[in-house]
């Protein structure tokens, strides 16, 4: 997939665990045209169809930053992420209905039946735009190094925002990267099964610099055969959770 | 596909952290005391084969004593695998707030990453602590780790505060009350149970029981109707 200088990648596995257990995968991945959308349902035993949220998560974000694409930096730290909690809220209750789920009367819409994460990224000509809510990773990787963008670093254990929150829009954090057209660079977006998968962080960030490295030394072709591969061994023998990776190359 | 250009620093499982706290005051000796061990010791097969089942999560086995104070019985975080129980004896006070403390010390020095999954700790007990439990508690609660682990608590016959126990576990259900060695046979095997649920990647709703099967919390049949 190509928009204008940028290639885009993705790859998803189920984690080995949801596979012992047979649960269905939780994250979703989604690209198109310059944008890049992962997601993570909760998967806990509150959020039983997580797995839903993450897809609806995706799509919607996908289509908000298309729809949005030329007014993203002035909007980006309200209306949009206001869209976005609100567009999602009604995917997930228009599941629920479609599916002939049940509801108890008189109660608020039980959002965490869906909960997700969500990561977004979006690529102009000068500029990229990311948004989070909730864990999982970005790196931005050049010839230099690799650095997390939007990392948060109080969250430990389990704990994740998540878009089935009250006010979610609140807890999507979101940032303009201004763009150096002039040199090769690659954004990585993972659910946090990836980066959890490594001893420490520093074993995350590397692999970072290494797709970049492989990239350019190796072509991306190399890495699209490659992709899966490398992600079903990462979490085989890591966090053994599922993983979704959206990349983007910029050449 | 070419493992020689795998991307990424060195992969690890990640690290469950199991604490028993038990009571070994005056009051537990006896049958208590001797269904506690038997208990635990009887746990340890069936924590291996969760072990064994799930290879990207290492659990960690340690456990605290208290009576006139608190000390370390299993001092070292020991993987499941090379896991022994020592049988423990019982005589003195309930000193239940030193032995929140003391593992409120050890959780303190874990890494706040989110490599970690949220520790296991479950408290045994007959009776009700004798020194001061607020403070033991809210060490624990003060410390990251402590706020985010799955606390469960098995009360021991028909003394025990259970207002204080709820207090540990925040979570009226996690409170389970044992009123005869049969039950706390149950229970005990139950809690070494919750490691499945929390070593499979979830969102961190655990603190509180969130992840945990309480369906699955055993009850007492018709046969259990020995009283302590």
């Amino acid at each position: 997939m190509k928009y204008g200088n940028w290639k885009l990648l993705g790859g998803i596995v189920d984690g080995a665990v949801h596979i012992r257990q047979e649960k269905p995968c939780q994250d979703a991945l989604f690209l198109q045209n310059g944008i890049a959308c992962v997601a993570d349902g909760h998967g806990s035993a509150s959020c039983p169809y997580s797995d839903e949220g993450a897809k609806a998560a995706v799509e919607i974000a996908a289509e908000i930053l298309a729809e949005m694409a030329s007014d993203i930096v002035a909007h980006k730290d309200i209306r949009l992420p206001k869209l976005i909690e609100t567009k999602w809220k009604e995917a997930v209750q228009a599941i629920h209905a479609e599916k002939g789920r049940e509801l108890e009367p008189d109660e608020p819409f039980p959002y965490i039946l869906y909960g997700t994460t969500l990561i977004a990224a979006a690529a102009a000509e000068s500029l990229v735009f990311v948004l989070q809510i909730g864990d999982g990773n970005i790196l931005l990787a050049d010839k230099e190094n690799a650095r997390p963008i939007l990392a948060v670093s109080d969250s430990i254990g389990e704990d994740t925002e998540s878009l089935c929150l009250d006010e979610a829009w609140t807890y999507i954090r979101t940032q303009i990267i201004p763009w150096n057209t002039q040199s090769p660079a690659m954004l990585l977006l993972s659910t946090d099964g990836y980066a959890k998968s490594f001893a420490d962080a520093a074993g995350f960030v590397k692999a970072g610099t290494d797709i970049y490295e492989i990239w350019q030394n190796e072509g991306i072709a190399y890495v699209e055969e490659n992709l899966h591969g490398w992600l079903r061994t990462t979490s085989d023998n890591g966090s053994g959770d599922d993983i979704a990776m959206g990349l983007m190359f910029f050449c | 596909m070419n493992e020689r250009n795998l991307p990424g620093g060195e992969m690890s499982s990640r690290i469950l952290d199991f604490i028993w706290l038990a009571d070994c005051s005056g009051s537990m000796n006896g049958e208590k005391i001797q269904t506690l061990n038997y208990a635990i010791r009887q746990t340890i097969p069936d924590m291996r084969k969760e072990a064994d089942a799930n290879p990207n999560a290492s659990i960690m086995v340690r456990a605290v004593k208290f009576s006139d104070g608190a000390a370390w019985h299993v001092p070292t975080a020991t993987d499941i695998e090379d896991f022994n129980w020592v049988d423990l004896t019982a005589g003195g006070l309930t000193a239940m707030g030193m032995a929140l403390e003391l593992v409120a010390g050890e959780l303190k020095q874990f890494p706040t990453d989110t490599k970690r999954l949220p520790p296991v700790l479950v408290l045994l007990t007959d009776g009700q602590p004798t020194d001061d439990f607020k403070s033991g508690l809210d060490a624990l609660m003060a410390t990251p780790w402590g706020k985010k682990a799955v606390r469960i608590a098995i009360a021991i016959g028909k003394d025990v505060d259970l207002d204080i126990l709820e207090q540990f576990t925040a979570n009226r259900e996690l409170v389970l009350e044992a009123k005869n060695p049969q039950l706390l046979v149950k229970f005990i095997k139950w809690a070494s149970t919750v490691v499945k649920n929390v070593s499979a990647p979830s969102m961190g709703d655990t603190a509180g029981g969130g992840t945990l099967d309480m369906a699955s919390i055993p009850i007492a049949s018709v046969d259990d109707d020995e009283i302590w």
